[in-house]
């Protein structure tokens, strides 16, 4: 069998409403902290992976091209890669492929978005594209009103409440305080997040994830060069894939996310460990009802159960299961393409022992993202492991 | 007559699409069916997913429960003057669901609700169809 693949340094620019930076100057910053932070050059990269989810939200067409001459790699080779809102991991996947192949040695990884040049409105207009256009978006349906109808349906089934919901909301809020790279650095209290106002209810302005700018870069090497680089290479021990239909009217399950469901278990396989085996996680919380939804699907709690793990506050840092102690998509924020590279920085840094010291958790070896495109058209799930130990 | 399908959208009109919108002008709600594997489908495809050759039409029932729903209070930039309205999802017979506007309900909708599919006219080429509730 080939050698296995490692993560040897990653970046992370700032998330927030980047009204100076556009979509190169935000991918050029992620990539100099990678530069920074790690023992990397960049004669040692040999090909890059580019992730934008978008194009209208900044207007410019073939946006790897562009981020590639920022990174002064023109002349290297690059893909761009989109699987909507897990864009991210779907360029961790691919280089790890081209890695895993032998096709190159050091690939580097870079997802980022600019989405907020573009009214809310207009943004929210262009993500239900991404909904069925020929039958769905016809009715008027935001992204928000996807996640919304598995809401109405898990609250139905489950008695999912709106305490529960906004307890999420609250929890990505206090860890979003703690991450100096958040968009929004702001404690919200549970009150204020159960009266907020309505966008596509049940679902109410707490529950949404926010509209950022942002990027983030991991680089992959294949194990036997990554010393090379750190002491601390963390390794990608299991990848799993999964997808469900584009109309969320012929989905089989209004409850779940049967990709998420299908990409956990390939991952758990191939890594050869079971959700009880897992330290932390980064899940997609777009919307609270889909961390939620995320936590039993992965197989953290049996289904109906997660709500009441939410209230007995298990996915704090120091619970038995940290979730998206670094704000999530709800605080820290959620600029599509960077998004689930973000997640695979976070993991390594809360492995490595090197976030901030209020939402560290303690002695992690494995964590797990989970990243989803649309309302888990796309599903990947990673697991992460420092390997020198 | 040439017509369109709901209340907004972007896609250049395919004939399935066309036929559909102008049998929902009629008031027939007709999707279709493989006639080699008897898959069915609303709103209908081109061609049956598992890649065989000839459909038939299949007009569905039109009565329905709701699944699942939802209230767009901040709507698409393209629908904001009709927001806030609901939406919901109801099944017609097993395997087939709809999503749909309910245009009449403001008030919070109850999962397992009855709902009729109704024909609507939107504008001059537009059509589309909408759920009623039923009253018990």
């Amino acid at each position: 069998m080939s050698e296995g693949v490692s993560i040897v340094g990653g970046g992370h620019a700032v998330f927030g409403k980047r009204k100076e930076s556009g979509l190169r100057d935000l991918a050029h910053e992620a990539v100099r902290d990678l530069f920074n932070t790690t023992n990397v050059s960049k004669s040692d990269i040999d090909a890059t992976v580019i992730g934008v989810a978008g194009d209208g939200f900044n207007g410019q067409g073939s946006p790897a091209a562009v981020i590639n001459t920022e990174l002064g790699l023109h002349g290297l080779p690059t893909i761009r890669v989109e699987s909507a809102c897990a864009t991210g991991t779907a360029g961790i996947i691919s280089a790890y492929n081209m890695i895993k192949s032998g096709l190159r040695d050091a690939v580097l990884v870079v997802g980022a978005e600019k989405m907020t040049s573009i009214s809310s409105g207009e943004a929210t207009e262009l993500m239900a594209r991404a909904g069925d256009l020929r039958w769905e978006f016809p009715f008027g349906v935001s992204f928000p009103g996807y996640y919304a109808l598995i809401a109405s349906a898990h609250m139905a089934e489950y008695g999912t409440t709106r305490e529960i919901l906004s307890s999420i909301g609250v929890k990505n809020h206090y860890y979003a305080s703690k991450n100096k790279l958040a968009h929004i650095r702001k404690e919200v209290s549970l009150e204020e997040a159960m009266g907020a106002i309505d966008i596509a209810s049940p679902l109410n302005l707490y529950d949404c994830s926010l509209i950022s700018d942002g990027a983030a870069a991991v680089l992959l090497t294949k194990d036997s060069i990554a010393k090379k680089f750190t002491d601390t290479p963390i390794s990608i021990k299991g990848i799993g894939q999964g997808t469900d239909t584009m109309m969320m009217a012929q989905r089989e399950s209004l409850t779940e996310l049967k990709g998420a469901q299908r990409a956990a278990k390939e991952a758990y396989a191939m890594a050869g460990v079971t959700a009880a085996d897992i330290n932390l996680a980064t899940v997609h919380d777009c919307f609270t009802i889909a961390e939620l939804i995320a936590m039993e699907d992965l197989g953290f709690y049996k289904k109906g159960e997660a709500g009441q793990a939410v209230l007995d506050k298990q996915t704090y840092h120091d619970g038995k299961i940290p979730i998206n102690v670094d704000g999530g998509l709800k605080a820290k924020g959620h600029p599509l393409g960077a998004t689930g590279v973000s997640q695979a920085v976070e993991i390594r840094k809360q492995l490595l022992g090197e976030v901030e010291s209020e939402r560290q958790v303690d002695g992690a070896v494995r964590g797990l993202s989970h990243n989803v495109g649309q309302s888990g058209q796309f599903v990947n799930v990673l697991i992460y492991e420092r390997s020198d130990l | 007559m040439s017509a369109k399908f709901g209340y907004v959208s972007e896609e250049s009109y395919p004939a399935i699409a066309k036929k559909f919108a102008m049998n929902i002008a009629k008031k027939k709600f007709i999707g279709n069916k493989c006639t080699t594997c008897d898959k069915k489908y609303f709103p209908p495809r081109t061609a049956c997913e598992d890649f065989h050759e000839t459909m038939e039409d299949y007009p569905v029932n039109n009565v329905g429960e709701l699944k699942a729903w939802t209230i767009i209070h901040f709507a698409p930039e393209n629908m904001a003057d009709r927001a806030p309205y609901a939406v919901g999802i109801a099944e017609l017979e097993p395997g087939i669901r709809v999503l749909a506007q309910i245009p009449s309900l403001m008030q919070k909708p109850k999962i397992g609700m009855k709902l009729e599919l109704q024909a609507q006219q939107v504008d001059a080429v537009r059509f589309t169809y909408k759920w009623v509730v039923i009253k018990d």
